[in-house]
C-alpha cells in the first residue's frame, strides 16, 4: 500500500465511514481497449448519513454506483465497505459480503423480474440460498408496510404496479437484505413529480428509523439538496468539490455554480438563471476529457476569458480541503486553482 | 457572479472536445472500407480453408473410395498423386493455394475437362438466374411492403393488415422446390407456355427465376412492411410531417433512406440464402448451372468439382456481403463512423 | 391494467394442433400402413380412384399410404436436425455469454464469421464428405443451422444478463447458477421455444430440399423429399401424385411456423395487440354540454393561436373519457403559455393538436383552431403551407428529431425550400443565420455534419433554428429541455426567452415541470386528466397565489433548492391519475384531493372566473390554497 493510499485507509477505520472509495478509476472494456471515464475518486460516507453525488450526464455517477456495488472492477485504488476491502474480495467472501450494499436502480420497469411475484423477489432478497422459510411471510409483510404497501400485494405480478410502486418495491427488496449501505441510483427521474416526493420521503423516514447509511446519486440538485447530509460534485469523471450540502448555497468551484445556477428557480425568474451561454465544453469525451482542469473550456473564471489563467490549462487542480466561515467547522475541498469564496485554505488535517 | 461573457467568445473552439467536423470522403470511409476488407480476407481464408479439407476429411482413403476396391494399386497411386496426397498435410495446402492463386482448380476426375472451364460454361447461367431472382424479390417485395405500411398507417384497416400477414406467411413457407413443381405443372405442362427445361434463354429462366424468388419475396414484403411502420412511428417523421411535405417528399427522402438501413441489416441474410435456393432449383428445372453441377459431382465423389463450386458459392457470398455493408455505410453515415468508435 | 390471463393466439393453437397430430402420425402411421405402402399393383401412375386417393406411383404403390408412412422419417430427421441445430445453437451461445470476457469477443467474431456463409455450402460440403445418406444430410443441416442459432442465443442472452433485476439479483448475494436457473433461463425459456420451432420448420424445409435433389434419403427408404422428386418425374403423366407429399411438406412447415409466430405473439409482454376501429370522425367527442372555459374566454382577435373547445378522444366508442376536454385558451403575440401537468394529463396532445401533428387514429374535434386568424382546422389548400410556415415545433428529444440518415443542413432548409421556393443558396443562408441566431457555434460547418455528430444541446438549438426558418408567428415547444442536462436545459430557456422577446413570437411552452414553466412562461395552464384546471398569471404562481388544490400539490411536491428546505417536508401527492380506459365521474382530482366534498364525486366542477384573475375548476377552493394541504 503507497503512503497516499494508507492515510485514507487509516482514516477510513478510525471515523467509521461506512463506506469509502480511496483512489478509484474505473471504466469500460477490456486490455488494451480499455478506457476509464472515472479518476482518482477519494470519498468517504459517515455511518448513517447521506452522502448525494451531483453530476450531468457523462459525469460518471452511474459508473462510480456500478464500481461502488462491485459490478465493475476498479481498475486503480480501493474501496472500503465497514472493515473489509471489498474491491479485492473474489468468490464466495465477494458474495458474502456484497450483501451489505445495495442498489436501487433507476428504471423501476427493469428492476424487477417481469416472472416472479412480490413475493418471491423479496422472499430472494431475504434468503438468497433458500434455507429458512420460517420467519420469511411475517419479513416480506413487515417489508411490505415499510414502504407503505398492503401485505396483500405480495402474490402479484411487478407489471401490475405502477412506476411510483415499483420504486417502493425496490426499495422493499434492498431493505430486506438489511445492508449496512444503500446506493440509490436516480431513483426518481423516472417519476412525475408527485410521485417522486412520496418515494423521496419513504427513503428519509427510512433512513431516520434506521440510520442506514446512503448514497444518493442524483442530477437534480433540488433533490440533492432536499436529501442529503453532504454532496459530491463530478464532471468528466472527476470530483470537483465536496462536503456539506450547505456548499451548494456558496459554492467555490465556478461548475458547483454554474450546476446551482442552472437550476429554474421560479422565485428569481428569467433573471436567475445563470446569464452566460458557453458551449464550449459540451459533448466534451469523458473517456477523453480536456487537460488541466477539465472545466476551463466553459469556466467563465478560465483561462478562455482571463489571460492570466493559463495555468489551468496546463495544470489540474488537486481537490483540496477549505473550511467555510460559518463556523461549523465543516470539511469541504473543492478541485479549483481559483476558487470562489474567500475562505481559508486549509493544509491538510 | 459578475462575468459576463462576450457574444463572440462564443464560436470559439471548446477544449478540443467538441464534436470535429467530418465530412464523407475522409479518414473514417477508408477506415471503415479497410475495416470491412480485412473481414472480407479472413472469410476468403476460412473459406479457402474449408474446400481444402473436404478432400482430407473424408473418411477413409479418398482414392480408394474414388477408384473402387477392385482396382490395382498402380491406378491407387495414380489417383493418391493427382490428389496430391502423397505430401505431408501443410505442403498439400501450400501446394492448393498456390494452384488457386494461379486459376489452377484442378480436373474434374469424371471429365477430366479443367474446373474452371465447367465454372466458366455453368457460372453464369447461375449469375443469371439468381440475380434475376434476387431482382424480382426487390421489384416486388420491396414496394408491396412499404406500400401496405403506409396504407396501414393512413388508415388502419384491420382486415387488410392480418390478410396481408397471412399471404406472407403462406408465401414465405412454400420451399422453392414445391413452387417448382407447381410451376413446371401450371405453366409447362397444362397451360403449355413456358419449357419446363430450365437454361439461360429468356423464357427458360422465368420460372425458375419465380421459384427462387417466391419465398424470400414474401419475407422480404413482410421484413420491408414491419421496418416501415417502424419508421413511420419515429420522432423525426413527425418533424418531417410538421413540415407538410408533399407525401412523395416524406417517403422518398425521410422514409426510404431509413427503411433501405434497417432492411438491408435484416435482410442481408436473406440475399445470402437466394443462393441457396439458386441450388435446390436449379435441380427441378434441370438448368445447367453450377447447382446441378455441385449434386452430380457429390453423387459422383468428384471432388476437384466439389471444391471449386463450393469455393465460388462461398465467394459469392461474401462478395453479397459486402455489398450490402458498403450499400448500409453510403445510406446510413452512422455505419461508418461508427468503426472509429469501436 | 394489464389482466394476467392473457388470450392465446389462434396461430398457436392451430400450430400445436397440427404438429401433434403429425407426431401422432409418425408414430402410428407405419404400423398401420406399412405392409400397403410397399405393396406393389398393377395400376402403374394411376390418377385418383376410391381405392387410391392420391395415385398410384410408377411401381403401382399407392402414394397416399406412402406419404403417410413417410411422415416417420421425415419428422424424425426434422427433430434429429433441429435437435442439433438449436442444441448447438444454444450451448454454443450460451457457452460464449457465460465465458470471460476474452472467450466473448472471440467467440462472437467466429460466430460473425460463420454466419457469413450461407447454411446451403456447409451442408453440401458435409454431404460431399460423407456421401449422400440420412445420416450426413441430417448432421449437415443441423450444422449448418448452428452459426445462426447461437448468435440469437448469444444476443437473447447477453440482453437478459444485463437487465437491472439481473444485476440486482446478483448483489443481492445470490450463486451464479442460481441466479441462471432463477432469473435467466426463466426469461430466455419463451424465446427458445419461438426458436426451435422455427428451427423446426427450416429444418423440414431444408432437409426436404436436400432429398429432393438426391443429396438426402437414398433409395430405398424415402422421405416427403424424396417422394415429392419422383413425382416430378412423372409430373406430365401423373400430376397427382405430387400433391401428396408436396402438401405434406407444406402443412408441416407452416404448422411450425405458426406455432412460433403464436407463441411469439404469446409471449410478447404487451399481450395481443388491438388495433382500435377507425369510423368518420365525431364531433361529439364526450365534452359535455357545460363547456364553460370557452364560454369565460372573450374572442380575442389579436390572439396568435385561438383554440376553443378541443376535445381528443382515442376513438368515438371508447369506454374511457376523452383524452383532452374541452381545452380552450389564446396566446398572443410575444406571450409564452405555459401548460404544465403530469404524464397523461394532455398537454402533449393538446400541443400535438394544435399544431395538427396528432397521431392517425386519434380523433379530435375544436370549435374553433385557428392561428392568425385563419381557421386551420380543415384540410383546405391553404391549410398545409400555412401550418408549415406559420407555426415552429420542437420536440422532446433532440436526438431522435433529425433523420439520422441526412445532413443536417438540407433538414433545417426544407421547409423554406418546398413552401416559399427558396433557391438552394438563398435558403442554405438563412439556415446558417438562424443557427448563429439560435447560438450553435460554427453554423457552416454543422449543416454539412449529420445529426449524430452534434451534441445532445447543438442538436435541440438546431431544431430550435429549424422551427424558426420561416419565421414562424407561433411556437410550439414540447418539452424542449426534458431531455438535457440542466445546464444546457438553462441555456436553452434563455434561447427561447429571447426568441420571444426579440421576435414578438407567441411560445407554447409543454412541460411536466412547474419550475420550468413558472421561469419562463408569462401564463400557465395547468392540466389534468385532460382538462385545464386552473390558469394563471406567473406572478400569481411564482407566489404560490393558487387556486385549484391540484396546483398546490405540484408546488408543494418539488422540491426546491433553498437552505431551509430540508426541514420542511415535501408534500406528495397520493393515489394517481384516473387511467386513460376509466370513465371520468365529477372531478377527476375528487380521489386525491384533500378537500374533496360530496358534490366534487358527483359534479364536474365547471372553471370559474376567480377574484384575483385566472380561472380555476373546483367546487370548494375560490382564493389562494396556502397552507391548507400542510395541516391536512
Amino acid at each position: 500500500m503507497s503512503p497516499s493510499e494508507a492515510a485514507p485507509v487509516l482514516r477510513h477505520q478510525a471515523d467509521g465511514f461506512a463506506l469509502s472509495a480511496v483512489g478509484v478509476s474505473a471504466g469500460y472494456g477490456g486490455g488494451r481497449r480499455s478506457r476509464d471515464v472515472l479518476h482518482d475518486i477519494d470519498l468517504s460516507v459517515p455511518a448513517g448519513q447521506t452522502l448525494g453525488i451531483v453530476g450531468e450526464s457523462g459525469s460518471g455517477k452511474s459508473t462510480l454506483a456500478r464500481a461502488l456495488v462491485g459490478q465493475l472492477r476498479p481498475s486503480a485504488g480501493k474501496i472500503l465497505l465497514g472493515d473489509v476491502e471489498i474491491s479485492a474480495l473474489r468468490g464466495r467472501r465477494l458474495r458474502e459480503n456484497r450483501r451489505r450494499i445495495q442498489l436501487i436502480p433507476q428504471d423501476p420497469y427493469a428492476s424487477l423480474d417481469p416472472r416472479m411475484t412480490i413475493r418471491r423477489a423479496l422472499y430472494e432478497a431475504i434468503d438468497p440460498q433458500g434455507r429458512r422459510p420460517a420467519q420469511a411471510a411475517a419479513r416480506i409483510s413487515e417489508l411490505l408496510a415499510t414502504v407503505s404497501l398492503d401485505p396483500d400485494v405480495a402474490s402479484r405480478y411487478p407489471h401490475e404496479f405502477s412506476g411510483g410502486q415499483r420504486q417502493r418495491i425496490a426499495i422493499a427488496r434492498a431493505l430486506a437484505v438489511q445492508p449496512e449501505v444503500i446506493i440509490a441510483d436516480e431513483v426518481t427521474s423516472a417519476l412525475d413529480s408527485s410521485v417522486q416526493a412520496e418515494v423521496l420521503n419513504l427513503l428519509r423516514s427510512i433512513q431516520a428509523r434506521t440510520a442506514i447509511t446512503m448514497l444518493f446519486i442524483t442530477h437534480d440538485l433540488s433533490v440533492a439538496n432536499y436529501m442529503c447530509d453532504e454532496v459530491a460534485v463530478l464532471y468528466l469523471g472527476r470530483l470537483v468539490e465536496k462536503g456539506s450540502s450547505r456548499l451548494l448555497f456558496s459554492p467555490d468551484h465556478p461548475y458547483t455554480r454554474r450546476l446551482v445556477d442552472s437550476i429554474p428557480n421560479p422565485r428569481a425568474g428569467l433573471s436567475g438563471l445563470s446569464a452566460p451561454e458557453i458551449t464550449g465544453g459540451e459533448g466534451a469525451d469523458p473517456a477523453n476529457p480536456p487537460a488541466g482542469c477539465a472545466f476551463h473550456p466553459r469556466c467563465p473564471n478560465g483561462p478562455r476569458l482571463r489571460d492570466d489563467r493559463e495555468r489551468c490549462i496546463t495544470e489540474r487542480p488537486e481537490l483540496l480541503p477549505r473550511w467555510d466561515d460559518t463556523g461549523d467547522g465543516d470539511h469541504r475541498s473543492a478541485a479549483c486553482h481559483f476558487p470562489l469564496s474567500e475562505v481559508r485554505a486549509g493544509l491538510g488535517d | 457572479m459578475t462575468s459576463i461573457i462576450p457574444a463572440s467568445a462564443h464560436g470559439a473552439p471548446g477544449g478540443g472536445a467538441a464534436v470535429a467536423p467530418r465530412v464523407r470522403g475522409g479518414a473514417p470511409w477508408s477506415a471503415f472500407l479497410l475495416r470491412r476488407l480485412g473481414g472480407v480476407a479472413v472469410l476468403v481464408a476460412v473459406l479457402v480453408l474449408m474446400t481444402f479439407l473436404i478432400v482430407r476429411l473424408v473418411p477413409g482413403d479418398p482414392a480408394r473410395n474414388l477408384v473402387g476396391l477392385t482396382a490395382s494399386t498402380e491406378q491407387l497411386q495414380a489417383v493418391r498423386s493427382q490428389l496430391g496426397l502423397e505430401d505431408s498435410l501443410g505442403q498439400q495446402l501450400v501446394n492448393y493455394v498456390g494452384n488457386l492463386v494461379s486459376g489452377g482448380l484442378g480436373d474434374s476426375f469424371v471429365t477430366s475437362q479443367p474446373v474452371s472451364r465447367l465454372l466458366g460454361e455453368r457460372l453464369p447461367v447461375t449469375a443469371e438466374l439468381a440475380g434475376l431472382a434476387l431482382a424480382i424479390v426487390i421489384v416486388v417485395g420491396f414496394p408491396a411492403g412499404m406500400g401496405m405500411a403506409a396504407w396501414q398507417h393512413k388508415r388502419r384497416v384491420r382486415w387488410g393488415d392480418s390478410a396481408f400477414t397471412t399471404v406472407t406467411s403462406l408465401g414465405g413457407a412454400m420451399p422453392e422446390y414445391v413452387t417448382g413443381t407447381v410451376l413446371i405443372y401450371l405453366f409447362a405442362l397444362k397451360f403449355d407456355l413456358l419449357p419446363a427445361q430450365g437454361g439461360a434463354a429468356p423464357s427458360e429462366i422465368i420460372l425458375p427465376a419465380l421459384s427462387v424468388a417466391f419465398a424470400p419475396m414474401a419475407i422480404f414484403a413482410r421484413l420491408v412492411r414491419n421496418e416501415t411502420s417502424a419508421v413511420l412511428g419515429k420522432e423525426y417523421i413527425t418533424t418531417a410531417v410538421s413540415k407538410r411535405l408533399p407525401s412523395w417528399r416524406l417517403y422518398l427522402t425521410h422514409v426510404l433512406p431509413n427503411v433501405v438501413t434497417s432492411t438491408l441489416t435484416l435482410g442481408g441474410l436473406l440475399l445470402v440464402a437466394l443462393l441457396g435456393g439458386t441450388v435446390i432449383t436449379e435441380n427441378v428445372f434441370n438448368v445447367p448451372g453450377i447447382g446441378t453441377a455441385v449434386v452430380n459431382a457429390i453423387l459422383q465423389s468428384d471432388y476437384p468439382v466439389i471444391q471449386g463450386i463450393i469455393l465460388v458459392l462461398g465467394l459469392l457470398a461474401i462478395a453479397i456481403t459486402f455489398a450490402v455493408d458498403i450499400v448500409l455505410g453510403l445510406v446510413d453515415p452512422r455505419t461508418v463512423s461508427a468503426v472509429r468508435s469501436q | 391494467m394489464t389482466t394476467s390471463k392473457r388470450r392465446k393466439p389462434f396461430a398457436l393453437w392451430l400450430g400445436a394442433a397440427l404438429l401433434l397430430a403429425l407426431s401422432v402420425l409418425a408414430v402410428v402411421a407405419p404400423i398401420i400402413w406399412g405392409d400397403s405402402a410397399a405393396a406393389l399393383s398393377s395400376e402403374v401412375r394411376g390418377g385418383p380412384s376410391a381405392e387410391h386417393l392420391l395415385g398410384t406411383d410408377p411401381l403401382g404403390r399407392d402414394v397416399l399410404d406412402r406419404t403417410l408412412v413417410a411422415a416417420r422419417l421425415t419428422l424424425a430427421m426434422a427433430a434429429v436436425t433441429t435437435l442439433i441445430a438449436v442444441g448447438g445453437g444454444i450451448v454454443l451461445g450460451a457457452t460464449i455469454v457465460v465465458a470471460g470476457r476474452r472467450v466473448r469477443g472471440l467467440g462472437e467474431r467466429l460466430i460473425d464469421l460463420m454466419i457469413a456463409y450461407p447454411p446451403i455450402i456447409v451442408a453440401l460440403s458435409i454431404t460431399a464428405i460423407f456421401r449422400p445418406s440420412v445420416g450426413s444430410v441430417v448432421v449437415a443441416i443441423g450444422l449448418a443451422f448452428v452459426p445462426q442459432f447461437a448468435r440469437l442465443t448469444n444476443t437473447l442472452a447477453s440482453s437478459v444478463s444485463s437487465k437491472d433485476y439481473v444485476v440486482v439479483a446478483r448483489l443481492v448475494g445470490l450463486r451464479p447458477t442460481r441466479l441462471l436457473f432463477r432469473h435467466v433461463i426463466p426469461n430466455l425459456a419463451g424465446p427458445l421455444l419461438v426458436l426451435t420451432s422455427v428451427g423446426f420448420a427450416s429444418a423440414i424445409i431444408t432437409l426436404s430440399g436436400l432429398s429432393f435433389i438426391g443429396l438426402g434419403v437414398q433409395e430405398p427408404s424415402y422421405d416427403w423429399g424424396r417422394l415429392l422428386a419422383q413425382a416430378l418425374q412423372d409430373l406430365g403423366v401423373n400430376p397427382i401424385e405430387a400433391f401428396g407429399p408436396g402438401i405434406a411438406i407444406l402443412i408441416t412447415g407452416l404448422a411450425a411456423g405458426l406455432l412460433g409466430d403464436g407463441l411469439n405473439q404469446f409471449l410478447d409482454p404487451r399481450g395481443p395487440v388491438r388495433r382500435r376501429r377507425r369510423r368518420r370522425a365525431a364531433t361529439s367527442g364526450g365534452a359535455d354540454a357545460r363547456t364553460p372555459h370557452a364560454a369565460l374566454l372573450a374572442p380575442a382577435p389579436d390572439a396568435v393561436v385561438s383554440v376553443r373547445d378541443l376535445t381528443i378522444a382515442a376513438s368515438p366508442e371508447s369506454v374511457g373519457a376523452p383524452l383532452v376536454r374541452g381545452v380552450s385558451l389564446d396566446v398572443r403575440a410575444g406571450e409564452i403559455l405555459g401548460i404544465v401537468g403530469e404524464s397523461g394529463s394532455g398537454k402533449s396532445l393538446t400541443a400535438m393538436a394544435i399544431a395538427r401533428l396528432l397521431a392517425p387514429g386519434l380523433h379530435w374535434s375544436a370549435e374553433t383552431l385557428s392561428i392568425n386568424g385563419a381557421d386551420v382546422s380543415d384540410a383546405r389548400e391553404q391549410t398545409p403551407v400555412r401550418l408549415a410556415t406559420d407555426v415552429g415545433v420542437v420536440f422532446q428529444d433532440p436526438s431522435s428529431c433529425f433523420n439520422p440518415a441526412r445532413h443536417v443542413g438540407p433538414q433545417i432548409t426544407e421547409v423554406a425550400r418546398v413552401h416559399q421556393g427558396l433557391s438552394k443558396r438563398a435558403a442554405n443562408e438563412l439556415a446558417i443565420e438562424r443557427l448563429r441566431e439560435a447560438r450553435v457555434s460554427s453554423p457552416e460547418v454543422r449543416m454539412r455534419q449529420y445529426p449524430h455528430e452534434l451534441s445532445g444541446g447543438m442538436r435541440q438549438r438546431a431544431m430550435i433554428a429549424m422551427a424558426l426558418l420561416t419565421s414562424p408567428s407561433l411556437l410550439i415547444a414540447d418539452e424542449p429541455t426534458t431531455a438535457l442536462d440542466v445546464t444546457v436545459q438553462a441555456d436553452v430557456l434563455q434561447l427561447l426567452h429571447r426568441i420571444s422577446t426579440t421576435r414578438n413570437m407567441a411560445i407554447v411552452l409543454i412541460s411536466h415541470d412547474i419550475k420550468v414553466v413558472s421561469t419562463l412562461c408569462h401564463r400557465v395552464c395547468v392540466m389534468y386528466a385532460g382538462r385545464i384546471v386552473e390558469e394563471l398569471t406567473v406572478e400569481d404562481l411564482r407566489e404560490g397565489r393558487v387556486c385549484h388544490p391540484y396546483t398546490r400539490a405540484l408546488l408543494d411536491a418539488a422540491p426546491r433548492l433553498e437552505p431551509s428546505a430540508r426541514q420542511v417536508p415535501l408534500i406528495p401527492l397520493p393515489g394517481r391519475p384516473p387511467q386513460p380506459d376509466q370513465p371520468i365521474v365529477g372531478c377527476a382530482f375528487a380521489d386525491r384531493c384533500p378537500l374533496v366534498t360530496d358534490r366534487c364525486r358527483q359534479e364536474d366542477p365547471a372553471l370559474r372566473a376567480l377574484p384575483r384573475g385566472g380561472v380555476a375548476a373546483c367546487h370548494v377552493s375560490t382564493g389562494p390554497l396556502e397552507d391548507l394541504l400542510v395541516t391536512q
